[in-house]
């Protein structure tokens, strides 16, 4: 049988190592508290310090962009870039009309001059007519070669772009042949 | 009461991380997304910056682009007629039958209505085959097709149609008259019937709305019209009648 003594000292001992482990883990825990306030204080007030300059910096701008001094001088510029653009599209547009109405046949005494002078002397005019850029000339001679003499006349001008006729009549009671003569007239250059 | 070493740990563990999550969910995580909101404003913003910085400096560069413009684009404006009514338009013509003392007999005007401008070219193709393809490829020669210049853009178009009683030789006059107005108003039809002496022309009168008006006609007033196509003098008709 096992002889159980009172050691007092050993008792002692053991209490007293118990409660020094307990002040030395209540130790760490303050600390690691410690740390890690600061580090998340540090943490917090690097990024309040950052939103702060931000804000700052965001104000500073926004008061630049902002400006009316600046937004003024933006719309001016809009406004002539709008008219530039405007004034390129109108340029576009008038210009191809011009170039259509520049180069348009133009029916005037030129023409009936080439008419005339280049008539054989016994070939009347009856009718001349001037259809959007084509011509219609009725003439009467009393010869059949009347018609086609004038017509090849015509075409040596090298004035007009084509010139055709598609037959000729005699009428017995003026004794007159008579043709229609038509010609396609060339756009200025 | 006291607590076992275990659980004191396990408190701590359990403090620690609600300090965590408490300091992260209410302070850290909020300025952080408040930083990339602003960080993104301050993005934003210094590209709008960037835009201004460059384009501030354009300004003069720009008026002057404009006003080279504006001349160009009058210029081309000025070659095409102010839009007039057809009341106005008589102004043009009257006093020109009346210079050559020509009777009008009928006149048709229409007001301005919108249309596309017309050269009144017409197209001659010559036939083309197989064997002249041929021969011009022999030859070295080449026949291109014939083309006018077109446009689809719009503009004004009133059409005038007078029918006169007048000589050969003035209405060959009134013809030159119109063209020497060397405007858009063109004649787009006409005839002349030697046995009637009666001609008639239709004028195609092209006009166009601008950023500043360029003609300075004068439409003010009333005007007195004259035309009997009386005593022609045949010392001006140089041109047989037939």
């Amino acid at each position: 049988m096992i002889k159980n003594d009172m050691n007092l000292l050993a008792r002692y001992q053991e209490i007293h190592k118990e409660k020094a482990a307990q002040y030395s883990a209540n130790k760490i825990y303050a600390v690691i508290l410690l740390v890690l306030f600061l580090v998340i204080g540090a943490y917090s007030l690097k990024l309040f310090l950052d939103n702060n300059m931000l804000k700052g910096e965001v104000n500073d701008l926004q008061a630049y962009v902002e400006s009316p001094n600046v937004i003024a001088r933006m719309n001016e510029i809009a406004t002539l870039q709008d008219n530039i653009k405007k004034l390129d599209e109108m340029a576009a547009e008038v210009g191809s009309i011009n170039e259509v109405l520049k180069t348009a046949v133009r029916f005037d005494s030129n023409t009936l001059n080439v008419l005339f002078y280049n008539r054989p002397s016994n070939v009347e005019f009856q009718n001349i007519s001037f259809q959007q850029g084509a011509l219609l000339v009725t003439v009467t001679g009393p010869r059949p070669s009347d018609p086609s003499n004038y017509v090849l006349r015509l075409q040596r001008t090298d004035y007009f772009k084509e010139v055709t006729y598609t037959g000729y009549a005699y009428d017995a009671g003026s004794s007159q042949y008579t043709t229609t003569i038509r010609l396609v007239m060339k756009g200025r250059d | 009461m006291s607590i076992s070493k275990r659980e004191a740990l396990l408190l701590f563990i359990m403090g620690v991380m609600a300090i965590l999550v408490v300091s992260i969910t209410f302070v850290i995580l909020p300025l952080q997304r408040n930083i990339e909101t602003l960080e993104l404003q301050k993005s934003q913003l210094e590209t709008r910056k960037a835009v201004i910085d460059a384009t501030l400096p354009l300004a003069p560069s720009l008026r002057n682009r404009q006003e080279e413009k504006l001349v160009v684009v009058n210029d081309e404006l000025a070659k095409i007629e102010d839009p007039i009514n057809a009341a106005e338009f008589e102004r043009w013509i009257l006093p020109i039958t009346t210079k050559y003392d020509m009777r009008i007999t009928s006149v048709s005007l229409s007001e301005p209505a919108i249309s596309t401008p017309s050269g009144m070219i017409i197209l001659v193709d010559e036939p083309s085959y197989q064997l002249k393809t041929l021969v011009e490829g022999y030859k070295g020669e080449a026949t291109l097709p014939d083309s006018a210049p077109s446009s689809s853009a719009q503009l004004l178009k009133s059409v005038y149609t007078y029918s006169v009683e007048t000589t050969y030789s003035r209405y060959s006059a009134l013809l030159d008259e119109i063209r020497q107005w060397n405007n858009t108003f063109m004649v787009s039809s006409s005839s002349y019937n030697f046995s009637t002496s009666l001609a008639t022309i239709t004028i195609d009168a092209y006009m166009i709305h601008k950023i500043e008006p360029s003609s300075d006609k004068d439409y003010s007033g009333d005007y007195v019209a004259g035309g009997s196509n009386g005593n022609p003098d045949d010392s001006d008709d140089d041109w047989p009648a037939k």
